[in-house]
């Protein structure tokens, strides 16, 4: 309903798509090529009219015939140098005793003049386009309807840096970069089995994105691997942007609050996800990789978890789960309480309240969402800023304005420490967009509280979570493993156990081959270990 | 439709809400074995019958027409029962908490609420209750343990002063609660391993019963059975009295809160319930059609029916027992013996 609503506002009368606005669907087009390189050539130059940066270039191939030829490719998309040196030398310099029958040019010179890792025949102008366009050097040859293509992609390309999104101390250091090439080689690296299973996809009429399935054959549930495969080729747009195009386009509802597909830019965090069972899909130009099914758990989770000792991780994921708690309630408690149930506060606390609070203008309400909404128009301002000064964003927002408003006496420092408290605890949620849903919900609970103290805020808290409930990632209960009740999943969420204990994969999503380890392979102290044998 | 066997556990929420601001319970024997006669009764039902609700085998059992008629009874059953637990809630909170909110505007967002829930669906109903229910039992009992040292375990004797009559009178209300068991009429073809339904329902059972014996023998212990029974909600009461030093107070705001979503999921269930009946009554495809008409009969109905806690009161203690009963019991028991007179029966015979 409220799609429709949405559609209706955007103008379409009718939320199906009207048939004056579908897409133009065009059909698969086909223009074989001809064995006449001039007209081959015509027909190029008529393809890449005003197409500045395509190439052409003229060769003659010196077997025992001389063959005319001619390479096509976009200039900066190829690598020149190895452009030049295998295929321009390997063509040029051919000595001319090899003879090559009229029939079989193309098949000949594919197979022992390029010296080229990764090449391509087709006898079809536009597929030719679509490869030279990605990157392929097209060798059009004069009396053969087929041509090769030579995959020498190159060009500027960003290089493996740290995590940015995601540091961490102890775990590897390198991210994801744009390419997915080099993101799929950074897992496979991490991954050496032939289970893992890389399927690509081309999304996107102009953009022709690569969008890559990544997921262990035998571990991951085949059902949920199919049902991406589906939601993926369901896709059909113009333009693929990056990789939230693909998450907005197969989430499991269409207005979720939550994040419904979890993103890493982290390799080592991506293959652990594989190694659980889970489907990642790398989009290509976008240095994140996406992640299903997730929970709300997998919010809590950072990478540097599994790098840290058990304990202290243990520690920090409460203490994760306190900050989601702060972060939620924290501002809709203290006006509740300030505003409806001050006899809930000890004698000494409500004196130190009431006297800050004296001669306030105004109610605590309006005083926590005016220092609220302050606090977010910094943080907004902050991310577009450049980096130098930003950090006059920081000193004018947080001291001159917190500190003179208070002094001022049109805030209470009450309202400050809320919200501050309030901003470091949501901090301290290793999920950005979960924090943006939460700041989301806070809001609206601060109202709820406003409205109706505690109750509102239980009122509230029961509609987050019918709405928690309701949500599915990929057919997995968001809640899991909290509800439904799986236990057996609990040692990786609030707690997360040594790794001897981590004997079973995630059962929610029905990930196969249920064991991970040999039983008992605890640490013990060596006379042990040798009495024990 | 997946829905997990975990189902059952909304019963011990739906049960215990009611309980809590009761404690003028004397026993809790009777109205377990009357509870345990529901249950048992249903579950026959369910077993003749796989797979239908008690709309659709009241058809077979009763013939089109009487059965759509005991649909539609059941739909204002559950109707009429939903509105008296608004009522109870919102009662409570004027008293407690919200003095001067008006009504209307509470009844609204609960039933608001509870609609959205239904509309959600009973999966996300069953785990809603299954997300709660660990927090419930943990504020209870921290409620419980924080009280020990208060309590004067004499105030429990002498047991059965006055003979056996006032104890058996005394559990006719608390029948009714257990009697609820019977939502499962309804839930049962949901449920995904209905062969598990009958053992855990003796566990959940069996769980309710204690919580509730723990829950009395607590209150009476603290405020002894004179005051108990002037108490209007004996147990917010005690959790009011529950602290430790001086920094663990007013635990009852914690002790509101969580009864609170215990209403709220009870409330939704049985919006469920009317819908789904008056949808399978109706033969509507989709339940969720039902939802928005509802919303119109509900917050007037309960704003109108009563307007102060005493009228309340009098109607729970006097002539909800009778209606319950014969809904709960009298009507299940009365399809299963025409079913097994009229020898019908849909599922194989175990």
């Amino acid at each position: 309903m409220i799609k429709k609503l949405l559609y209706r506002a955007l103008g379409f009368p009718k939320w199906q798509g009207p048939k004056g606005n579908t897409p133009p669907q065009r059909p698969k087009e086909t223009h074989p090529l001809s064995a006449n390189i001039d007209r081959n050539k015509q027909d190029l130059q008529q393809v890449f009219d005003h197409c500045a940066d395509i190439v052409y270039r003229d060769i003659r191939i010196n077997v025992n015939k001389p063959i005319k030829a001619f390479l096509v490719y976009a200039e900066h998309l190829i690598d020149s140098k190895v452009g030049n040196e295998s295929i321009l030398r390997a063509l040029m310099s051919v000595s001319p005793e090899i003879s090559i029958a009229n029939a079989e040019i193309a098949e000949v010179i594919n197979e022992r003049l390029l010296t080229v890792m990764e090449t391509k025949t087709t006898s079809d102008l536009l597929d030719l386009v679509n490869q030279v366009l990605k990157g392929g050097v097209a060798l059009v040859l004069e009396g053969s309807s087929t041509a090769i293509i030579c995959m020498v992609e190159g060009g500027p390309e960003r290089a493996i840096t740290e995590p940015t999104v995601e540091p961490g101390v102890r775990g590897p250091r390198d991210a994801f970069v744009e390419d997915y090439k080099t993101n799929l080689a950074l897992i496979r690296r991490r991954l050496c089995s032939s289970r893992l299973k890389v399927e690509i996809f081309e999304l996107g009429e102009i953009t022709k994105t690569e969008v890559a399935i990544v997921y262990l054959k035998g571990i991951a549930n085949d059902k949920i691997v199919e049902e991406v495969r589906k939601r993926i080729s369901r896709i059909k747009i113009d333009v693929v942007q990056g990789g939230n195009v693909v998450e907005e386009l197969i989430q499991d509802e269409p207005f979720s609050l939550f994040p419904l597909v979890q993103w890493t830019e982290r390799p080592d965090k991506a293959a652990s996800f594989l190694a659980e069972g889970r489907v990642d899909i790398i989009v290509n130009h976008s240095p994140l990789a996406l992640i299903v099914p997730i929970t709300f758990v997998t919010m809590l989770q950072a990478a540097e978890d599994y790098y840290n000792e058990a304990a202290f991780t243990t520690f920090i994921r409460l203490l994760r789960v306190a900050a989601v708690n702060i972060t939620l309630l924290l501002p809709a408690i203290v006006v509740a309480v300030v505003s409806f149930h001050q006899e809930l506060l000890p004698d000494k606390l409500f004196n130190t309240i009431a006297t800050v609070r004296q001669g306030l203008p105004f109610p605590i309400f309006l005083e926590i969402l005016f220092v609220e909404l302050t606090f977010e128009l910094l943080r907004e301002a902050g991310i577009r800023l450049p980096r130098a000064i930003g950090q006059a964003i920081s000193i004018v927002g947080g001291l001159v304005i917190g500190q003179a408003a208070v002094d001022a006496g049109f805030i209470g420092p009450l309202a400050v420490v809320t919200v501050s408290l309030t901003a470091i605890a949501s901090f301290a949620i290793p999920n950005y967009s979960a924090g943006t849903a939460l700041r989301i919900l806070r809001l609206f609970l601060i109202v709820m509280s406003a409205l109706l103290g505690g109750i509102g805020i239980g009122l509230g808290l029961m509609f987050i979570l019918y709405y928690l409930n309701g949500l599915r990632s990929f057919g997995v209960p968001y809640l899991a493993p909290l509800a439904p009740w799986v236990p057996g999943d609990w040692k990786d969420t609030f707690v997360r156990v040594p790794w001897w204990a981590m004997l079973t994969r995630p059962r929610l999503w029905g990930a196969k081959e249920p064991v991970r380890q040999d039983l008992d392979q605890g640490a013990r102290k060596p006379d042990e270990g040798e009495s024990q044998q | 439709m997946f829905i997990a066997s975990t189902a059952v556990l909304i019963v011990p929420v739906i049960t215990t809400t009611e309980a809590k601001q009761s404690a003028w319970i004397v026993t809790f024997t009777f109205p377990v074995i009357f509870g345990y006669m529901v249950l048992w009764t249903v579950y026959k039902l369910g077993n003749r019958f796989p797979g239908l609700s008690i709309v659709q085998y009241s058809e077979i059992i009763l013939g089109t027409f009487v059965g759509k008629t005991l649909g539609v009874l059941i739909a204002l059953f559950w109707l009429f029962m939903n509105i008296l637990v608004i009522e109870e809630y919102t009662d409570f909170l004027r008293i407690t908490t919200l003095p001067l909110t008006p009504t209307s505007v509470l009844t609204t967002i609960i039933v608001l609420l509870s609609l959205y829930g239904a509309r959600q669906g009973l999966e996300v109903i069953a785990r809603s209750a299954q997300f709660t229910l660990p927090l419930f039992l943990l504020i209870f009992f921290v409620g419980l343990i924080l009280t020990i040292p208060r309590l004067n375990l004499g105030w429990l004797l002498p047991v059965f002063e006055d003979g056996v009559i006032p104890v058996i009178r005394g559990s006719v209300v608390p029948s009714t609660w257990y009697g609820q068991v019977v939502v499962l009429v309804m839930l049962l073809p949901l449920v995904n391993k209905p062969v598990e339904t009958k053992r855990k329902g003796v566990i959940v059972f069996a769980a309710v019963a204690l919580f509730l014996t723990i829950d009395i023998v607590f209150v009476i212990a603290t405020f002894g059975p004179e005051l108990t029974s002037k108490l209007m909600f004996p147990l917010w009461s005690m959790f009011k009295y529950a602290g430790y030093r001086d920094f663990i107070q007013r635990l009852e705001v914690l002790g509101v809160f969580i009864w609170f979503t215990g209403i709220i999921i009870k409330t939704t269930t049985l919006d469920y319930l009317i819908c789904q009946t008056t949808a399978q009554v109706l033969g509507l495809k989709d339940y969720r059609s039902v939802l928005y008409v509802l919303a119109f009969i509900q917050i007037p109905g309960s704003l109108i029916f009563f307007t102060n806690s005493i009228a309340l009161k009098e109607f729970l203690g006097t002539y909800w027992p009778p209606i319950a009963i014969l809904f709960e019991l009298g009507i299940p028991i009365f399809l299963l013996i025409i079913a097994v007179i009229r020898k019908k029966r849909t599922g194989a015979v175990k």
